[in-house]
């Protein structure tokens, strides 16, 4: 389970990570902020659609209150009408020789606007009186109708009729009217005896329908009136109703207690209050489709969906705007870190100074400390380089010093077998050549001398060499002028033209040939020390320029390594010597030295 | 500088933006919806007399008010002009009407006219059509299975050797067709003789109702039908002016014809249920695909009426229409 959730918390992570610290600053508070807002507004949302709704609904019970009322209000007066016409007409009269007629016609004109008419009539269907005066259809059974048997079988209570078309009395024009029948058992009285008859007063429907239609024009949702079986007395789709057009889910709603309540009927989400109408039993019912409230609730919507988005941008602006103000100092201090970090790898040099500071007093104070740790480091560093130089130093005069007494041994060596052989001329100019040798060697004790001067050392040591060995190898020295007044270490051509003639043409018997060549390639100089002799096997020309080379055979043993040493103390890089050899063919061995003019060297040294 | 300059341009994006939103929020808010124009739906029919239509008005009119269309009812100025019925349609196409529910005088000449128009908006045809094609839409009751339903009425009622007169009137109208052909199948052979009355047979060009009093003077017989509203209210006003009785069988819905079941002539009377024929239609014309899924299934209904039976709670909603 946690698998599922650490694969992405750490790919958040390593995000993270990757990104700058304004990145970081401003999404994580667009991130929170899009929540809190997100939350924010889906609960504000909800709590308006809940109070648009419970408005609404308070709303129609307010409504169906006032049609309550107006509806009792009416059927109460249609009851008045009855009760009068029976309480103080019908009941005090002799129907045998009395008429009820006039009241009767004074009762429904004052009342016409309400009533299409009043009858009343025996329990055997006999018409007593009735108003307005008109022909009675023929063949009408009025014990058949639904309202008389209702008043007989029921003779205490008044009782309302569902719509109906009243079919007593002819109409002319073809006219027909829709009526609620209000009837009751009444009492007749004939010469002193007492028969039971059926009042009837028949309630113009229309007076119901426009009561409804009023309420229905406009607002959300509609009212609707049935009976307590859940016979519909007006619905404002009562005729689609009829015709099984559209559905009412009236049996359910008429069984229902007074009050608001929601439901799902025919695939829709209604909200329905219900009021019961006092003596009727009669239900108002007023519906209102959720879908018509979808209007509100979609405005509601984009207008919250359209501030969230504003109060988003504003906040992911001010975000931007924060996590700038913070993070510029810090990025500005890393930026010049950063120069200072490329700066040292360029070996320029290091300026503390460059290092900004600014911002919050915090980054002031970062930056001031890094500043006064540059500072150390440079002196530390400094201390360092000139501790290193010193080193160096004092590791090249040791090698130097390794030098001098092995090159003296071997002059002084030839020089005392020349005394011995008493070839004085020769020992003269071998000395003549030493003195000149120690001459270019002291170099008024600098290290780096021109390599003409080199060459010319080279040529004095030839030249003694040549005496000691009476010419048993020959050497040739060819050097470009171009090259002679740049700089090189001194005494490095010496050692390998000591190494030539040991190792390659001691023993040659006057074959032996040693060439120097100088030359410049690739802006870089190259002095070569090639001879015929026969040549470096190559287990011993892998060991020769290393340390262990130092203790091989004749000699002091140092020859070469010591030459490569000095050369990469000195210029360093891919400096030193190279060593190409062909047993049975020769050696060479090549120097390879940076062109820097002396002067140049000279004066950048004295600079430094 | 480049930084700057980079913050600027967001300045200025998220102004436009805000200001954008803040106009949006404004409209959806302060301003007044600006409100689709209502669909106009025009119902043209046939004969002069608007009330004739009232029912079918009724539920169509209910349809129209629940979506927020308006509709037009034109009548014609003479029962049967083809010619006119194609103009009203031709100035009701140019009018811009949206939706035409067409109850045609002359179907088979409407329907030719409508196909050539190649319209494209919804037509529907609010009478049987026999030469229906694909795509076009017609809400109806079943007009032979009226004619039938009448015809058995006749032959359960009546004697086995009872004259029955046949009033072939309107015929171009398939409904009025479809209805004869029904009845004729349901008492061929059960009655004792069957009259045809047509102007063809009378030779004249006068008014229904003469044709039929001509007709009724000519020939004896025990019971006339009609097939129509106009043809009824014309058979009654004639046996009313030639102070005759006769047993009528009719299908009409005309409010003469009701009074007369009970009071008078008219002994069964086949009620089609107009009104939901009218909302069906104006269902069809503003959503077809909604009046599809929710009353593919939906067949109008008609009654056998009698005298008896009128005033029976299902009856009488029908035969009585709550008219507002």
């Amino acid at each position: 389970m946690l698998e599922i959730f650490s694969k992405p918390v750490n790919f958040i992570k390593e995000g993270y990570k990757k990104r700058s610290l304004q990145w970081t600053i401003s999404l994580s508070y667009t991130a929170i902020s899009i929540i809190s807002i997100a939350t924010l507004a889906i609960a504000f949302y909800s709590h308006s659609i809940n109070t648009i709704r419970e408005n609404t609904i308070k709303e129609n019970e307010q409504i169906v209150d006032q049609v309550g009322w107006n509806l009792n209000s009416y059927i109460r007066s249609m009851m008045g009408i009855s009760d009068t016409m029976y309480y103080s007409v019908i009941k005090n009269r002799n129907l045998t020789n009395e008429r009820i007629n006039k009241e009767m016609n004074l009762l429904y004109e004052a009342n016409k606007d309400n009533l299409t008419g009043i009858v009343c009539a025996t329990e055997d269907g006999a018409i007593v009186a009735a108003s307005p005066v008109s022909a009675r259809k023929a063949g009408v059974d009025l014990k058949k109708q639904e309202w008389f048997q209702k008043a007989v079988d029921e003779i205490e209570n008044i009782h309302f009729s569902t719509p109906h078309v009243q079919n007593i009395f002819d109409n002319s024009n073809y006219r027909y009217f829709w009526v609620v029948s209000l009837s009751r058992s009444v009492e007749l009285t004939y010469l002193g005896n007492v028969r039971n008859g059926v009042l009837l007063v028949d309630m113009n429907y229309s007076g119901i329908e426009q009561m409804f239609e009023t309420v229905n024009d406009g607002g959300v949702g509609f009212v609707y009136l049935c009976d307590s079986d859940g016979n519909i007395i007006y619905h404002p789709m009562q005729k689609a109703i009829y015709a099984d057009l559209v559905k009412e889910n009236n049996l359910v709603h008429a069984k229902h207690q007074d009050g608001a309540f929601s439901e799902r009927f025919d695939g829709q989400e209604r909200d329905v209050v219900v009021k019961t109408v006092g003596y009727t039993g009669w239900k108002i019912i007023s519906v209102i489709p959720t879908s018509e409230l979808a209007i509100d609730m979609g405005n509601m919507r984009n207008y919250l969906f359209m501030v969230a988005i504003i109060v988003l941008i504003l906040i992911v602006f001010g975000n931007y705007i924060i996590s700038y103000v913070v993070t510029d100092p810090i990025r500005k201090l890393e930026e010049s870190i950063a120069d200072l970090e490329e700066g040292v790898s360029n070996e320029d040099v290091m300026n503390e100074d460059d290092i900004f500071i600014g911002g919050s007093h915090e980054i002031r104070h970062l930056g001031r400390t890094i500043k006064s740790m540059i500072r150390q480091m440079k002196k530390l560093t400094d201390e360092m380089v000139r501790e290193q130089k010193a080193k160096r130093k004092s590791e090249l005069d040791a090698l130097q010093s390794q030098i001098n007494p092995h090159f003296l041994y071997n002059t002084l060596d030839s020089v005392v077998w020349m005394i011995e052989g008493e070839r004085y001329r020769d020992a003269i100019s071998m000395v003549t050549a030493l003195a000149q040798l120690f001459r270019i060697s002291l170099s008024k004790g600098n290290n780096i001398i021109s390599i003409h001067d080199e060459i010319v050392h080279a040529r004095n040591y030839l030249n003694i060499q040549m005496v000691r060995y009476k010419n048993k190898f020959t050497a040739s020295i060819d050097v470009d002028p171009a090259i002679e007044d740049c700089a090189t270490i001194k005494l490095i051509v010496q050692p390998l033209l000591e190494n030539a003639i040991y190792y390659g043409v001691e023993h040659m018997d006057g074959e032996g040939e040693i060439k120097v060549r100088g030359y410049e390639k690739d802006g870089d100089i190259y002095i070569s020390v090639s001879d015929n002799g026969m040549g470096i096997p190559e287990e011993t020309l892998a060991t020769l320029l290393t340390d262990k080379a130092r203790s091989r055979g004749k000699g002091s043993g140092i020859g070469l390594w010591n030459v490569n040493q000095r050369i990469q103390i000195y210029f360093k890089g891919d400096y030193g010597l190279m060593i190409d050899s062909v047993l049975d063919e020769g050696t060479t061995v090549t120097i390879h030295l940076p062109k820097i003019p002396l002067e140049e060297y000279q004066k950048e040294e004295g600079g430094r | 500088m480049k930084r700057i300059r980079e913050n600027k341009s967001l300045l200025f994006v998220v102004i436009l933006l805000i200001a954008f939103l803040l106009t949006y929020i404004y409209q959806i808010n302060f301003e007044t919806v600006d409100e689709k124009e209502p669909k106009h739906v025009s119902m043209i029919v046939y004969g002069d007399d608007a009330e004739r239509w009232e029912n079918m008005r009724d539920g169509a009119l209910l349809v129209c008010e629940e979506r927020g269309a308006q509709l037009s009812l034109f009548t014609m100025l003479s029962e049967n002009d083809a010619q006119e019925q194609k103009e009203i349609i031709e100035r009701e196409i140019e009018d811009g009407a949206d939706a035409l529910m067409i109850a045609p005088c002359n179907s088979k000449e409407i329907k030719e006219f409508i196909d050539q128009k190649r319209l494209r908006i919804p037509v529907v045809y609010i009478e049987s059509m026999e030469d229906m094609s694909l795509g076009d839409k017609s809400i109806a009751t079943d007009d032979y299975a009226m004619g039938r339903a009448l015809g058995e009425e006749i032959v359960e009622s009546e004697s086995d050797i009872v004259t029955v007169a046949i009033i072939s009137e309107n015929t171009e109208r398939d409904s009025v067709s479809l209805r004869e052909k029904g009845l004729r199948d349901a008492i061929e052979g059960k009655v004792g003789k069957i009259i045809n009355w047509s102007r063809n047979e009378y030779k004249t060009n006068s008014n229904t109702r003469m044709f039929i009093q001509r007709a009724i003077v000519s020939e004896a017989t025990d019971v006339i039908v009609a097939f129509d509203n106009s043809t009824t209210d014309a058979v009654l006003d004639a046996l009313t002016n030639l102070n005759k009785t006769s047993k009528v069988y009719s299908i009409s819905t005309s409010n003469k014809a009701v009074y007369n079941l009970y009071n008078k002539e008219i002994k069964a009377l086949v009620y089609p249920d107009e009104f939901s024929m009218g909302y069906l239609s104006a269902m069809y014309a503003l959503d077809s695909s909604y009046a599809s899924r929710k009353y593919s299934r939906k067949k109008i209904e008609y009654r056998t009426v009698r005298k008896e039976n009128m005033y029976d709670e299902e009856n009488q909603t029908l035969l009585f229409p709550f008219v507002d």
